[in-house]
């Protein structure tokens, strides 16, 4: 009879018997209970404890003692007993006085060993699978090079949860003028996940050395992704997993963030000259949802003074005791409420204010990437703000945008190509219509304008409060099908570089346009 | 809002509009349709137009639609900078003949040779 056979044989057959309230004597027949305990039944008669609390004399005198002085209610208690044949067993006792009966004690005995063995050898396993998921987490998920980049500052922090859940995070130096961050959390918990983790972190290295060896040129961060996507999605599959991630790079020369958000977290942006939090979302499903997703990198301009944070959702989602989430909207309050911080100080800040808030402390991992915009401030002969009316006065109001853009590209950039100077500007009409049209619902409005050069880069924010507008919805090829509406967002994709659309704590939508001018662009450039 | 000539057989539109955007893009609309009515070949000459933008384009589109469904042929001409930039980026060529100018373009329509106009 192999363990499991007899271990539900025991159960079934748990037996009741019946003795003194003191546990001292046997009332019921001994040969049962003698039978189970391996001693002569007659043995139990006049002496039940010093048979079956012979092992733990004091924890089975207590129980009794703590049983008779109670007012009725049900007792037990899992004790030790060593066989003469079959070694240390584990027997629960419940035992309840019977008020039909008095003077006697009716005690249910079953023998646990074999499912506290399981449990023991389980709870043995967890621990030895939460403490190398844990020792690899930390050795590889985690670790991150320091890098100095002039105008930068960042800090990188993780907090293991006691079931480490897989997040990832690296930091990576691969061109004198960017910085890469990488910040993912494996769906799942313990070695699988964190076995995941460390596949993708490796996945990403390898597909950016192996384009750097083809190309000396940095790849795009969407190229990245999609070649990690063919790497590695099919595993993903196999093992059922998948993860969010977001994937950036800060590049210095253009003062900006150039990410692709994999169902990630927000990006919370706190925008020193708005003086607001911006959560900031890309475009892409999380790596291993589906395969040959379409990645898609996008833009955000970052100034001096600015921040960017990356944070796993161990940090958003941890829950106070009303059941209630700790939520973007807090962490996002925070950045805003101390941008005066350090990044270390800041990641501090949030880690602190997550676990108070938290009832029962982090459940998963929290795993941040705290950066601040240290810069020297540009020149502002690159940069125009203005404020637009739409309403009444649309039409001048969006003559006077492209006249303002017009002179503006012409003064920054006096050499682009007639080509890319009109799709720029289709695409500033574009977006204002769009605004009008969709953002505002056709209603009278005021929308913030600015735009400026950093290097090569052109960026257009426009800022304003109404409705919810799927802005990411572009349209395949309207053409195709000889449709009479859907080209703005067409003209708008096909025109610009990146669109993002973020969100302020106010309800406020800010629409971010950018374009990179390169060569290309220029009079006579290749096209 | 456009003078419509009548070179032999071939209807030619030319909006004497400076853009067509979104606020005049429904009356361009009607003009262009009011032009369709009794030729079955026309020109749609953009050569004063500077600036069309999604709502015109589609005005476009809509007409030419219509006008394939009416047994019609229909050839656009006379498109400047700004305007061939938003047609590239659509690929309007893809669907719609774009000539130089009338003469090619009413050339094309009729079977002619292009003379000086050459499609794209």
């Amino acid at each position: 009879m192999d363990e499991g056979t007899e271990l539900n044989s025991v159960l079934a057959d748990g037996l009741f018997f019946r003795c003194d309230p003191g546990g001292k004597r046997l009332i019921s027949d001994p040969g049962p209970l003698g039978r189970l305990l391996g001693v002569a039944g007659e043995a139990l008669k006049d002496d039940l404890g010093g048979a079956l609390g012979k092992d733990a004399p004091k924890a089975y005198a207590e129980f009794f003692a703590a049983a008779a002085s109670s007012s009725g209610e049900m007792k037990s208690i899992l004790l030790p007993y060593r066989h003469p044949d079959r070694g240390m067993r584990w027997f629960a006792l419940r035992l309840a006085l019977d008020p039909e009966v008095p003077g006697s004690a009716l005690v249910f005995l079953r023998d646990e060993t074999v499912f506290r063995e399981s449990m023991l050898k389980l709870a043995e396993a967890q621990s030895r699978d939460i403490e190398n998921s844990a020792r690899l987490q930390a050795a590889v998920l985690m670790e991150g090079e320091r890098h100095e980049l002039a105008g930068l500052e960042y800090q990188t922090t993780t907090i293991p949860s006691k079931l480490v859940d897989g997040d990832f995070l690296d930091v990576l130096r691969l061109s004198g003028d960017s910085v890469d961050f990488l910040l993912g959390d494996v769906m799942g918990k313990g070695m699988n996940a964190a076995i995941v983790g460390a596949m993708i972190k490796f996945s990403f290295i390898r597909a950016l050395s192996s384009s750097l060896f083809a190309a000396p040129r940095l790849p795009d961060p969407a190229a990245i992704c999609r070649s990690v996507d063919a790497a590695l999605v099919g595993r993903l599959f196999e093992r059922q997993s998948f993860a969010t991630l977001t994937y950036a790079r800060y590049e210095e020369s253009s003062r900006a963030l150039r990410f692709v958000d994999c169902g990630h977290t927000s990006i919370i942006h706190f925008s020193r000259k708005t003086g607001e939090c911006w959560k900031v979302k890309g475009g892409n499903m999380p790596l291993g949802f589906m395969k040959g997703q379409s990645y898609r990198s996008f833009l955000l301009p970052i100034e001096r003074g600015d921040w960017f944070l990356l944070y796993t959702d161990g940090l958003s989602e941890c829950y106070n005791r009303y059941g209630e989430a700790f939520g973007e909207d807090r962490v996002a309050r925070i950045l805003k409420t101390y941008a005066d911080l350090s990044p270390a100080e800041l990641s501090g800040t949030l880690l602190r204010l997550g676990f108070a808030y938290s009832a029962a402390g982090f459940n998963d991992d929290v795993s941040l990437i705290c950066v601040k915009d240290r810069s020297m401030p540009e020149p502002d002969d690159r940069e125009r703000a203005f404020e637009l009316s739409l309403g009444p006065s649309f039409s001048e109001a969006m003559e006077k945008a492209g006249e303002l853009l017009a002179s503006d590209l012409d003064a920054w950039v006096p050499e682009l190509s007639v080509e890319t100077r009109s799709a720029i500007l289709l695409a500033l009409h574009e977006a204002l219509s769009n605004i009008l049209k969709h953002g505002l619902d056709g209603a009278d409005g005021v929308c913030e304008a600015t735009w400026r050069m950093r290097g090569e880069l052109l960026s257009a924010e426009f800022v304003y409060a109404g409705p919810d507008y799927e802005w990411s919805q572009v349209p395949s090829s309207p053409l195709a099908s000889f449709a009479e509406s859907g080209y703005g967002m067409f003209i708008l994709d096909e025109a610009m570089d990146s669109l993002v659309v973020s969100q302020d704590l106010h309800g406020r939508k800010r629409l971010v346009l950018c374009r990179r001018l390169g060569d290309e662009d220029k009079k006579g450039g290749r096209t | 809002m456009a003078p419509i000539s009548n070179p032999p057989g071939v209807g030619v539109f030319r909006p004497t509009l400076r853009k067509i955007d979104v606020l005049n893009s429904e009356a361009f609309h009607a003009s262009l349709i009011a032009a369709m009515e009794g030729c079955s070949r026309l020109v749609l000459d953009l050569s004063e137009v500077q600036f069309i933008d999604s709502s015109g384009l589609g005005k476009i589109i809509s007409g030419l639609r219509a006008f394939r469904e009416k047994g019609g042929e229909m050839r656009l001409c006379g498109v400047q900078a700004p305007v061939r930039v938003l047609f590239s980026m659509v690929r309007l060529s893809d669907i719609v003949g774009i000539d130089e100018d009338v003469d090619g373009a009413t050339a094309r329509l009729t079977g002619a040779s292009p003379g000086l106009g050459s499609a794209r």
